[in-house]
């Protein structure tokens, strides 16, 4: 809908729709003030009757040749901040997705593999659903930030490591049959 | 009448916040210019330190006189805007000499933060051509109702370079509207910079000490015979305690008294820091303590 005006304080006049219950953060390349303001004022409205609901954290989606740019764990992190609450993220490490895949497909976790090249998400995500777990270094992780972790004596990083690694899905092929 | 004699009376100067605390949007607190005026026959000091980065303080010097505020000039004002320029000219500057072969700055924020970092002798991102050899030196994230993913994107390509600096005029949430809504404030737009970027801001404002550095630098206060007045725990509080200011919370603003005294009884040495010495229902109160 069209601003009522050019400031903030124009914009809080416009109306709410009344049945909104939920403010779900994604990435939004459109992201603006404005739309911040908005979120904002349905969680006031709401409290905990309306829910705060993030894709997920992820800081940055990187690009050919080490640029990025921000990812949504940026925009969740800003609606966070200016409601002073925590939101239900739903995306990796969160086991809700592997929970809608076991629930539409037969998975057994003990003879699934995740394969994935982040540790934070995937890895995690994995290992927390006693899955195998593979990385693969074609993405944003290096070999010695496993070590790092592994080296660690902290639980919490232990379980971003992990079972095997490749440095590249291709690497796959030579044990799959012709 | 007594006890604010004994709390006033040995003040050389008073800081006052300004949102919530003097004044309500453009309504001025009932009461808030005649402690001005009667704190200024009394002869103490009356300073002026906010978290607000959207205006100058040439724009604040007349606000301060639109809402019935006499004689309350810009030198006196200490805006986060203000002391962000002042501390990029000093780690981009050194303090001093014109602005060339210093770098740019990355605004992300209205005219008038944008105007006090020029008058700071510093040159802006996008304005004018890039001399060559003249890199974005600095982002600094102040309000910026104009905030898009774009801006976003485009500071965190300038903070690849680990020797850009990543700047904030002040950390507050959000901040209070009259109708008892709240509009996102600089904090929240620094949490995503933050997170982009990976890096931490230098922050500024309130409850660090930066501000009271430049009001010392300027007039020489002496903490020990200093009042903080401010609304907001977590900001005015706190920075009175940083600074070893002697505070006095105002409830016509942001705080209730019901969260300072949640502070008082909590077991965290940290939360201490948050309780105020003094309440007021509002600043008008403290005229009673000041001689006739």
């Amino acid at each position: 809908a069209a601003l009522p005006g050019p400031a903030p304080a124009d914009w809080v006049q416009a109306p709410l729709e009344p049945a909104v219950r939920a403010v779900l953060v994604g990435f939004d390349e459109h992201f603006s003030y404005a739309k911040l303001c908005q979120a904002l004022r349905y969680l006031l409205r709401g409290g905990s009757e309306c829910l705060l609901v993030g894709t997920n954290r992820d800081h940055r989606l990187p690009l050919e040749g080490g640029a990025g740019i921000p990812g949504t764990g940026c925009l969740v992190k800003a609606v966070e901040t200016a409601a002073q609450r925590e939101a239900f993220i739903v995306g990796k490490p969160n086991r809700f997705m592997f929970d809608c895949v076991a629930q539409e497909f037969p998975v057994d976790p003990a003879r699934t593999i995740m394969v994935g090249d982040r540790l934070d998400t995937d890895i995690l995500m994995g290992n927390s659903c006693g899955l195998t777990t593979l990385l693969t270094l074609t993405g944003v992780t290096a070999l010695d930030e496993v070590r790092g972790h592994q080296d660690s004596g902290c639980p919490t990083r232990h379980s971003l490591v992990p079972d095997y690694y490749v440095d590249s899905i291709a690497d796959l092929l030579p044990a799959l049959g012709q | 009448g007594a006890g604010l004699r004994e709390v006033l009376g040995p003040a050389q100067g008073l800081l006052f916040d300004c949102d919530g605390v003097l004044w309500a949007g453009e309504r001025a607190v009932p009461g808030a210019p005649e402690l001005l005026e009667r704190l200024r026959r009394s002869g103490k000091a009356a300073l002026f330190v906010s978290n607000n980065s959207r205006r100058s303080v040439a724009e604040l010097e007349r606000r301060f006189s639109r809402l019935g505020f006499r004689g309350v000039r810009a030198e006196h004002v200490f805006s986060s805007a203000l002391c962000s320029a002042l501390f990029l000219r000093q780690r981009l500057l050194g303090g001093g000499g014109n602005g060339s072969g210093a770098g740019r700055v990355f605004v992300l924020g209205g005219e008038g933060l944008r105007g006090e970092v020029r008058d700071a002798g510093l040159r802006l991102a996008g304005e004018g051509e890039p001399a060559p050899g003249e890199p974005v030196r600095a982002v600094l994230v102040g309000y910026d109702d104009q905030f898009t993913f774009a801006k976003l994107a485009q500071a965190c390509g300038y903070l690849r370079d680990p020797q850009c600096l990543l700047v904030a005029t002040d950390p507050d949430p959000w901040h209070p509207l009259s109708d008892g809504q709240r509009t996102p404030g600089t904090g929240s737009l620094t949490a995503a910079v933050e997170t982009a970027s990976g890096r931490k801001a230098l922050v500024v404002g309130k409850p660090n000490t930066y501000m009271f550095d430049c009001i010392v630098e300027r007039f020489g206060v002496d903490p020990s015979r200093t009042l903080m007045v401010g609304d907001r725990l977590e900001t005015d509080i706190l920075f009175g305690k940083n600074c070893g200011l002697a505070t006095i919370l105002t409830l016509t603003g942001v705080s209730r008294l019901e969260e300072a005294q949640a502070y008082m009884a909590s077991d965290s040495a940290a939360a201490k820091d948050l309780v105020p010495n003094y309440y007021v229902d509002s600043i008008a109160d403290l005229i009673p303590g000041l001689d006739e």
